[in-house]
């Protein structure tokens, strides 16, 4: 743990006072919207399409989130990932995070906070990020 | 070993013992803000900290003037709005400054405040003064998106019609023909939407008062709220990127109204998530047994028609 703080300033450290709690709103705004879209989904209402992809014919970085939910949901972890694997990370970190904040939350535990990430470290996520993107896009459009 | 900072439920950032040390002497801190270092097990009063000694004044601290970093790898320097955050201060958010300001800049500085340090900003926010301000702040957004939303729906109506006339080989006129009737109804919907969107403004306050009033969270006036919700529109901002900008922004209006609500009647998150959430809820639900209804009246035609 010493040594994730140095580096990366990760901490697990105790709420303060009145500090916002934000993995219960994490979790309220994510599991209400999740509950929210799964329950108008399974009830078939109407649901906007994609305006590039009709516009176009191409994909565009989102195209295949909702089926990718839908599989998700159902369980079709290789089907979610075929949708968008992108979508997929997320979803799955989404998944993961408020598994940690239902825990943290229930066991009144301390939390993991952030103190300030190296600049080299967020350089390297920002980079990370543009690749992921990138590489998502192209997968889509090769798998359109 | 790093000191966290925190006064009034607001992080301050993470410092060394010397940092915070020169911070109490120049008045930056005060012993009452609290302190928490690896191995504490909760958090307490800079006061109690072994390893500081407290100046002998000891007054409101003094809102600016960052400490000079001493390493690499020291934290910037901490933004104004963070430093100045203590109990009672109500001057935000720069909107209401926009006589002095500027208009562009009181309005960008306000989405700053919003949308990147909620928890900053909606302490600091004046709770009392009037509707106007926060009225025409509502009225400046609305205005914005849809602005911008007509001109993605003209653009679109245009691509599409243009599209559509040379996949079916129709004539140019008749192209021309579809490709404007659109945006005179697309200008005609946005003259009506707009009013109605900001009037709807107030409703929402309404409801949103009345839930956290029922779960006993509010401790300021329907005006507190009406202004929360009021600068949560800042997030309509990125509702004018296309694809997912929508949908970011929906979201990110539930989370910083949660915690601007919070905030400025200083009660739990859970009840200002519930007084956000239940409307949203209730309206799904209503939408959905409308629905429901529709359909199940449709089916109940087609069956008595046969039979």
């Amino acid at each position: 743990m010493r040594m994730l703080s140095r580096n990366f300033g990760l901490f697990v450290r105790p709420l303060a006072p009145k500090e916002t709690d934000f993995e219960f709103l994490f979790l309220v705004v994510s599991s209400g919207l999740a509950a929210s879209c799964f329950l108008w989904l399974n009830l078939g209402m109407p649901w906007p399409g994609c305006w590039v992809r009709r516009l176009t014919g191409l994909p565009c970085p989102t195209c295949g989130a909702t089926r990718c939910a839908m599989a998700f949901a159902h369980g079709d972890l290789v089907g979610a990932w075929r949708h968008n694997p992108l979508i997929f990370v997320c979803y799955g970190g989404t998944l993961l995070v408020n598994l940690y904040a239902a825990a943290v939350l229930l066991f009144r535990l301390p939390r993991l906070r952030l103190a300030n990430l190296p600049s080299k470290v967020k350089r390297a996520l920002g980079a990370l990020a543009i690749i992921a993107l990138t590489a998502n896009w192209i997968y889509l459009l090769a798998h359109r | 070993m790093k000191i966290w900072i925190n006064r009034a439920g607001q992080n301050l950032g993470t410092f060394t013992v010397e940092e915070v040390q020169r911070g109490l002497n120049q008045g930056q801190y005060v012993p009452t803000d609290l302190g928490w270092q690896e191995g504490m097990e909760s958090w307490k009063p800079l006061a109690e900290f072994a390893g500081l000694q407290m100046p002998l004044h000891q007054g409101q601290p003094a809102p600016l003037a960052p400490i000079s970093p001493s390493s690499p790898e020291v934290p910037p320097p901490l933004a104004e709005a963070t430093l100045a955050t203590f109990d009672g201060a109500e001057d935000g958010p720069a909107w209401e400054k926009r006589k002095e300001l500027g208009l562009i800049k009181g309005l960008t500085q306000t989405w700053k405040e919003v949308l990147f340090n909620p928890n900053a900003s909606f302490p600091r926010m004046k709770t009392s003064g009037g509707f106007a301000s926060p009225f025409l702040f509502n009225v400046t957004m609305v205005v914005i998106y849809a602005f911008f939303s007509l001109i993605y729906q003209l653009l679109l109506s245009g691509v599409f019609a243009a599209v559509a006339g040379s996949a079916h080989h129709t004539s140019s006129s008749m192209t021309g023909l579809s490709a404007g009737l659109p945006p005179l109804l697309n200008v005609g919907a946005m003259v009506v939407l707009i009013p109605l969107l900001v009037g709807f403004t107030f409703v929402t306050a309404g409801i949103t008062h009345l839930c956290l009033a029922l779960f006993k969270g509010t401790s300021k006036s329907y005006e507190a709220t009406y202004r929360v919700i009021c600068y949560s529109y800042s997030t309509l901002i990125f509702a004018l990127v296309p694809c997912a900008g929508g949908l970011v922004s929906s979201i990110w209006w539930v989370v910083s109204t949660i915690i601007g609500l919070s905030k400025v009647h200083k009660t739990e998150g859970w009840r200002a998530a519930v007084a956000v959430l239940l409307p949203v809820f209730v309206c799904m639900g209503f939408f959905i047994a409308i629905y429901i209804a529709i359909i199940a009246a449709v089916v109940a035609s087609v069956h008595h028609a046969n039979a």
